[in-house]
């Protein structure tokens, strides 16, 4: 028989029995629980994140567009403070400065009886305050992208420059914002697994936990890529749809 | 300007929301004293997660330890989860009481925090290798230009660093990423403290501990708590470590300890 093939077939075994197996999800039936309660935290964690982003972003970015060149200059460094530090590094200066001592503390109370308040608000308020930076950028954009002749009309027709904002450009505006606010969450999905550094329990922990309680080590990480795959493949197919179909009536 | 004015209120009423949120909730207070223990439960046997009745729980040597310090002081005990390099940054921060997480006391250490009379000594720390290689391995010397991993932070760490001269340090927060490391040819050797180590072979018939000797015996560990113990909490805990040695209850923590890790292993 070829040696070569046997070879492989051992492999291949190992991957699916040894304790570092790249396939063992042996550890399936019993710890799933730690998975299913790792994506709803997850989930939520972005949701919230993006949700709470969103006025301050709108905020951002309304400032970035002002005449105003102190306003737009504050809006500015926020804006580049944010996206030029690693979401890591904010994560742990946000959680251990500004929730830490002689900031916020948080009491720990108990949400769905697995997420701690004291853990998931610094969370929600480092995700957020990273998002708002891009989101901010996502907004400035599609305002922009509205042709400037709307504003232009809308002022002609008496309205002031808010009033032409809030009534004729953001509405369209949303159009352009929408999609690449879903895939903002898309992307918080993704990041939100560094919240796993300080003991949120999502879905990353999870798996965290299942491989040192088990000594399964790398099967609860892939089960984990599959789980984060299976909400994030299919998340970005619809609003690619969505897309679609809004632009539908466009270039007519 | 008005435009200024009023997306500058927006923005007051958001950050207002926000502190709102964030002083809401007090906590309850139900004239029970609690004492917030922090470790870093992925560590078997001394402190890693469970599935009780469906439920996840923290528990293992160090957690027992807690639980008699805690009855020790009438308090009632919450522990909260951190990687092992920031618990002594929570406990300097106030956000834990105390700090039992198979820590021993070093210079720096020691610095940060104050530490009580040793609850358990380990065995020494043991070099652990695939078992293919482990044959390889006779002296420190033969580490030297391999790559040796040990956990961020801890005395293992300094091992490799002061006792492998030439061996290239790979420093990972986790035994279980170090282990991980170690089987996919990351790293050629990890170092670890010598139950862990133990458990890691005993489970995976990949691996093997080196026969090479670390020193008789390891330092012990012990409960950490705030620089200075400002609210006096070593006399307690020191009398609660007293009672646990003298009683032999460590041993039979031991023996708990490790029938869970092995029922947790078990999976069925």
């Amino acid at each position: 028989m070829d040696l070569t093939l046997l070879l492989a077939g051992n492999g291949l075994m190992e991957a699916f029995t040894a304790p570092h197996g790249f396939f063992n999800f042996s550890f399936l039936p019993k710890y799933l629980v730690y998975f299913g309660q790792g994506v709803v935290y997850t989930l939520l964690l972005s949701v919230v994140s993006v949700a709470v982003a969103v006025i301050p972003a709108l905020c951002l970015a309304l400032m970035r567009l002002s005449k105003n060149k102190l306003v737009r200059g504050l809006s500015g460094a926020y804006i580049a403070v944010f996206r030029s530090t690693p979401m890591l590094v904010q994560l742990y200066i946000i959680y251990y400065g500004l929730f830490g001592v002689g900031g916020i503390q948080l009491p720990n109370v108990y949400i769905l009886g697995y997420i701690n308040l004291a853990q998931f608000i610094p969370g929600v308020v480092a995700l957020a305050m990273n998002s708002s930076a891009y989101v901010a950028e996502i907004f400035r954009g599609g305002i922009l992208a509205v042709d400037k002749g709307q504003m232009e009309a809308a002022r002609s027709l008496g309205l002031t420059q808010w009033q032409g904002m809030r009534f004729v450009v953001l509405p369209q505006a949303i159009k352009n914002i929408l999609p690449a606010l879903a895939n903002e969450v898309v992307t918080m999905v993704k990041e939100s697994s560094i919240c796993s550094v300080i003991g949120m329990m999502e879905l990353m922990w999870g798996a965290k936990t299942v491989a040192t309680t088990t000594y399964v080590t790398l099967g609860p990480y892939v089960f984990a890529a599959v789980i984060y795959f299976c909400i994030n493949f299919p998340a970005s197919k619809a609003i690619e749809a969505v897309e679609r179909r809004m632009r539908r009536g466009d270039n007519q | 300007m008005k435009k200024f004015v009023k997306l500058a209120a927006v923005f007051m009423a958001a950050a207002m929301l926000l502190a709102l949120c964030a002083c809401g909730s007090k906590p309850a207070d139900d004239g029970k004293k609690t004492i917030t223990l922090g470790t870093s439960a992925d560590y078997p046997p001394f402190e890693f997660h469970i599935l009780k009745d469906g439920k996840d729980e923290i528990v293992g040597i160090d957690v027992s330890m807690a639980k008699a310090i805690a009855a020790e002081m009438g308090a009632e005990l919450q522990i909260k989860d951190i990687a092992f390099d920031s618990l002594l940054i929570e406990l300097g921060q106030g956000t834990v009481d105390f700090v039992i997480a198979a820590m021993e006391k070093d210079d720096t250490r020691d610095a940060a925090a104050d530490f009580s009379d040793p609850y358990y000594t380990d065995v020494p720390p043991k070099i652990v290798t695939l078992k293919d290689n482990a044959a390889n391995y006779t002296s420190l010397d033969d580490f030297s230009g391999k790559t040796v991993g040990a956990q961020t932070g801890t005395t293992k760490a300094d091992i490799v660093a002061d006792q492998m001269a030439g061996a290239n340090p790979l420093l990972l927060q986790s035994v279980n990423e170090l282990v991980n490391g170690l089987v996919n040819s990351k790293c050629d050797a990890i170092v670890l403290d010598g139950a862990v180590a133990d458990k890691y072979v005993a489970s995976n018939d990949a691996l093997a501990v080196v026969d090479i000797s670390l020193g008789e015996a390891a330092e012990p560990y012990r409960v950490a708590v705030k620089e200075g113990d400002p609210d006096k909490l070593l006399d307690a805990i020191n009398a609660a470590i007293k009672k646990a040695v003298e009683n032999g209850d460590i041993t039979t923590w031991m023996e708990e300890a490790d029938a869970l890790s092995s029922e947790a292993i078990g999976l069925e």
